[in-house]
């Protein structure tokens, strides 16, 4: 774990979850699995102040806790799950993309509250809805069905349940079940539960019944209690893996072949274990009915597209058999790596140019080369040469293996190999990628602190403005209150959201780096 | 004319191919008298204390250094001066020039090395210089300035080969890339043992005075370790001692088996009679310290030291420079080709070459995705051969010199590590039957410029040096500042 990773994870733990997670965060980032007396104490917090944050580190995913050999426990940071907070307006644009506004709203609080009850997130989906939508009230059926949907595609799952213990002692930690295969399915019992309550309510006259759940949900006993549900990181990081590939291959072939890609990756994205580098192989004619028909593709093209992609020099798709008019499958690990090398060579095209470049992607295709042959190779007069190959080595991008001829390793007997480490590069890019961010949200941090009263102001005049047109006052009084913000103060205010904004865009372009770098890297260390 | 030219050859010869090649200078005369060319049957009569082995030997001798053609009449083979044109072109001049001529002419379009000139001549260098000004003036021969020297000594390696005499030469060559230091062998591969060495001025030991005489020394006394046991670590920077000269034939015996110590022997002699100066002390230092199988030459060593007294630096500046017949293009590998001008690598041209050829295969692509035809057709479409981007090149007109489609394919090459341009080679198909034709599309890069590169930090100049609270730092970073703003 390096200072970038930690950094950047204590700014993120700051910014939503407060200081004192903050504090706790990276302590356990330092030192790894402590217990909870020990966090107080180095920390100086109380007690229980350092149990809450603890609490609310759990609650969402971040902390996790095991059992020491002595029979204390201690807790452990999960710095991925930290480090994903920065995805998830990807993750709630996914899911609005695929399946609407009720699935964005759906994965919005789950995320926000981390984990949560079904019946709980379906009030309050439903509420801010309907809060939204003027007009024609959604039901709750249809956010429930929602829910049930996203369920299925694994979208959300279910925190495994406490198994009651059955001697009756006391346990340090509680024990869950371990039946991994039923998270991804609503339990019946949850089902009638919800269902059970929604039919009492709506016969209690939806008005009323709203409005008194309301106030009343901390203390009415939910009739699914102790299910909690929670997002799936892994399921949308696949997804979102996904995409690039699909993109890449839109952007190599085209639009149709891109969904023939997303139609074999959609066939067996279900059944999918991450740990594998290829997918499961899928027949042409299930392609063919997967393929949504207004793109027009018939058997024909499909075959041809199908000898394209699999004759592509990229190699993502290969034909596993013959059988069935042909399974397919897709090389996750090698379509990974070369989307990783797209952005490895982007990098090394925009900071250094293409000459640098050329040099660059040399190597990657040749593997090792001596200098003299990256200069006739690559057409590049010599010395231009070696200065940029001394810069990309100085900047860690190319690595030079030794060959002496002699057992001495005089200079002048030995070869030198110059090459690029794909996985190496990738790592010091995340690396650097971490310490962008970070730099992105300190100087975020920086342009809001900087304009806090203005902010403040605005926020407090708008506000004011809000009850004034709530209580029917004339528009003149409303306008009146709107003033008070000076047109150069307006200005102000919108520049710092000019920025603000400009930096947050730049934060989601940088996590889609970091998404692929640290996708690359995984697939990098299955084999 | 025919009597000297007769003395001038059987000097070369003499020296070239060592004793009891009388049979082959008989030859030679033979031919020089009759110039239509002579038989075996000639020969035999001739020279009847000669049998036949000894013809064979003695005609291969010649046939492989190029002194005479084989020719077939009838159902006879004849042999006949190969020379005989260029001496009539060589007219009116002195037999040197006409034994120079004839050494560049065997050359072809190689080029060769003044030294290998002298070498091979045995003629006094300001001579040589002399006839070479001579024939350049008269337009028989050029001055082609070789791209790179390295280039030009493998090809002669290669030949060299089996060629015991040219072996000997290169041996020669050898040492006398020793005594330049590395200026001559700089780039040579063979050579990287020299590379250690420099000449500089040191003070003369062996004289005992302190003139300032040329030396050898270690260039880096550090890249030799001490455990490698080289002498020079331990006595220091002066090096015209013998002891490198003990180096120089281990060097010698361990890199070219091939030359048995007798041959280094040979050449040894050969220099140090050139040199003419004898040096006792050396040999006798050196007898002292080297095995019993060296020591029988090592009396040849003295001939090192001398030698480093020699100023080499007009050598050195010609070093580059190879002269051929007028009319004969010279080879790429002295010329390197179409993308040196002058020995110079001619990088913007290259770069138009390759701007152009991108082009031309972008156009393709644009035309074939706007065909709407089937995506197969569509991506074949795409496809261009190396010998259409040649022919639309050469069309240009952008190019002065005349590019082959090898040279094409290296520039569509450097496309491929552009990452622009892919590569797809069918067996069979199209020009050339039986061989493959090489296809080249080009092809979009999967991703747009990815997301760090979109902040300033992914190009900041100082971007190690900042950190949260310090000088640089993200909160007062200036680039930042521009980028926010604009
Ligand atoms: S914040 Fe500014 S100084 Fe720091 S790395 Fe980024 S661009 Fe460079």
């Amino acid at each position: 774990m390096s200072t970038n990773e930690i950094n950047l994870c204590s700014f993120i733990l700051k910014e939503y979850h407060g200081p004192v997670a903050e504090k706790v965060g990276v302590y356990l980032l330092k030192n790894g699995s402590m217990p909870l007396r020990m966090i107080a104490q180095d920390l100086s917090l109380k007690l229980s102040q350092t149990k809450k944050t603890l609490y609310t580190l759990m609650q969402h995913n971040m902390v996790d806790f095991e059992l020491h050999k002595r029979g204390f426990v201690e807790y452990r940071l999960d710095i991925e799950n930290v480090l994903v907070r920065l995805r998830f307006p990807r993750f709630i644009y996914s899911a609005k993309m695929l399946y609407g506004d009720t699935a964005e709203l759906l994965v919005e609080e789950l995320l926000h509250h981390g984990q949560i009850e079904m019946s709980r997130l379906l009030d309050k989906v439903t509420e801010r809805l309907n809060e939204s939508a003027e007009g024609g009230e959604v039901s709750s059926e249809n956010v429930r069905e929602q829910f049930v949907a996203l369920v299925h595609t694994q979208f959300i799952r279910r925190c495994l349940a406490v198994t009651t213990h059955t001697t009756g002692q006391p346990q340090a930690i509680p024990s869950f079940s371990t039946e991994e295969q039923d998270v991804h399915t609503v339990p019946t019992s949850v089902l009638n539960a919800v269902d059970s309550r929604k039919r009492k309510r709506s016969v209690d006259g939806s008005e009323q019944a709203t409005k008194k759940q309301r106030t009343d949900t901390s203390e009415e006993q939910l009739p699914d209690k102790g299910v909690f549900w929670q997002i799936d990181y892994q399921r949308f990081n696949h997804y979102l893996r996904d995409q690039h590939i699909i993109n890449a291959i839109g952007e190599r072939v085209d639009k149709r072949a891109a969904e023939t890609v997303r139609a074999i990756l959609r066939l067996s994205e279900l059944s999918m274990d991450f740990r594998v580098p290829t997918t499961n192989p899928v027949s042409y004619h299930e392609i063919m009915q997967a393929l949504p028909k207004e793109l027009g593709v018939n058997s024909e093209t499909l075959d041809q597209y199908l000898k394209i992609l699999v004759d592509d020099s990229m190699e993502f798709i290969l034909k596993a058999d013959d059988s069935g008019g042909g399974m397919y499958v897709i090389h996750l690990k090698r379509a990974l790596t070369t989307i990783c090398k797209a952005h490895l060579e982007s990098v090394v095209r925009e900071r250094f140019g293409s000459k640098y470049f050329r040099i660059f992607k040399l190597l990657m295709l040749k593997k090792q080369l001596e200098q003299k042959q990256i200069e006739e190779f690559a057409m590049i007069p010599a010395k231009e040469a070696k200065d940029m190959l001394y810069r990309m080595f100085g900047e860690q991008f190319v690595t030079i293996t030794e060959v002496p001829r002699t057992p001495d390793h005089a200079p002048s007997r030995t070869f030198f190999l110059f090459s690029v480490n794909i996985s190496y590069v990738a790592r010091m890019l995340l690396e650097q990628c971490y310490k962008a961010m970070f730099n992105l949200t300190l100087r975020r941090e920086h342009e809001t602190k900087e304009n806090k009263r203005l902010l403040d102001k605005q926020q407090r005049v708008e506000a004011i403005a809000a009850s004034l047109e709530q209580s029917g006052a004339d528009p003149s009084q409303r306008d009146e209150v709107e003033e008070m913000i000076t047109p150069s103060e307006r200005a102000q205010l919108a520049r710092v959201k000019h920025i603000t904004n400009k930096l947050e865009q730049s934060e989601l372009q940088l996590e889609e780096t970091v998404f692929v770098l640290q996708t690359y890297l995984q697939y990098d260390k299955l084999s | 004319m025919t009597i000297d030219r007769g003395g001038g050859e059987a000097q070369a010869l003499w020296v070239d191919l060592g004793a009891g090649l009388k049979l082959a200078l008989g030859i030679i005369q033979l031919c020089q008298d009759i110039p239509k060319g002579i038989t075996d049957q000639v020969i035999q009569n001739d020279m009847p204390q000669f049998d036949a082995q000894q013809r064979v030997m003695a005609i291969n001798r010649l046939l492989s250094t190029g002194r005479i053609d084989l020719l077939k009449s009838g159902n006879q083979l004849i042999y006949r001066l190969k020379n005989a044109e260029a001496a009539s072109k060589v007219k009116g001049a002195g037999s040197h020039e006409k034994l120079v001529y004839q050494i560049i002419e065997e050359a072809g379009n190689k080029g060769i090395w003044i030294r290998d000139i002298r070498y091979k001549c045995n003629l006094l260098l300001t001579e040589v210089n002399k006839i070479l000004k001579n024939l350049e003036s008269k337009k028989l021969i050029k001055a082609v300035k070789s791209v790179s020297l390295r280039s030009w000594m493998m090809d002669r390696n290669a030949n060299a080969a089996e060629n015991v005499l040219v072996d000997l030469d290169q041996e020669l060559e050898h040492i006398r890339g020793f005594i330049c230091g590395c200026r001559c062998f700089d780039d040579g591969t063979c050579c990287q043992q020299f590379m250690d060495w420099e000449i500089v001025d040191t003070p003369n030991e062996c004289k005992g005075d302190n003139s300032q005489t040329e030396g050898l020394r270690l260039k880096n006394p550090l890249s030799c370790s001490p455990g490698s046991s080289h002498p020079m670590t331990n006595s220091g920077s002066i090096c015209s001692t013998g002891e490198e000269s003990t180096h120089l034939l281990l060097y010698l015996q361990n890199h070219h088996p091939q030359a048995s110590t007798s041959t280094n022997s040979v050449c040894l002699t050969r220099s140090m009679n050139s040199a003419d100066i004898n040096c006792p002390e050396q040999s006798r230092h050196i007898r002292s310290r080297t095995s019993p199988l060296l020591q029988q030459s090592a009396h040849h060593v003295k001939w090192l030291l001398p030698l480093a007294h020699q100023k080499m630096t007009k050598e050195a500046a010609s070093k580059k420079k190879v002269y051929m017949l007028f009319n004969v293009e010279p080879d790429r590998s002295v010329t390197g080709g179409a993308w040196y001008s002058d020995q110079d690598f001619e990088s913007e041209f290259v770069e138009v070459l390759n701007q152009q050829c991108f082009k031309f295969l972008e156009q393709k692509a644009t035309t074939a995705r706007e065909a709407k035809t089937n995506p197969m057709a569509q991506k074949n479409a795409a496809y261009a051969s190396s010998s259409d981007i040649c022919k639309y090149i050469s069309e240009l007109g952008i190019s002065k010199v005349n590019l082959s489609v090898e040279d094409i394919e290296m520039i569509l090459d450097t496309l491929i590590y552009d990452g622009k341009v892919e590569r797809s080679i069918v067996a069979g198909g199209g020009g050339d039957a039986g061989g493959q034709m090489k296809l080249y599309r080009a092809t979009p890069h999967i991703t747009p410029p990815t997301g760090l590169m979109r902040t300033p930090c992914g190009v900041c100049p100082v971007f190690h040096e900042c950190h949260a609270g310090g000088i640089i730092s993200p909160t007062n970073c200036v680039y930042m500042k521009e980028w926010l703003e604009y």
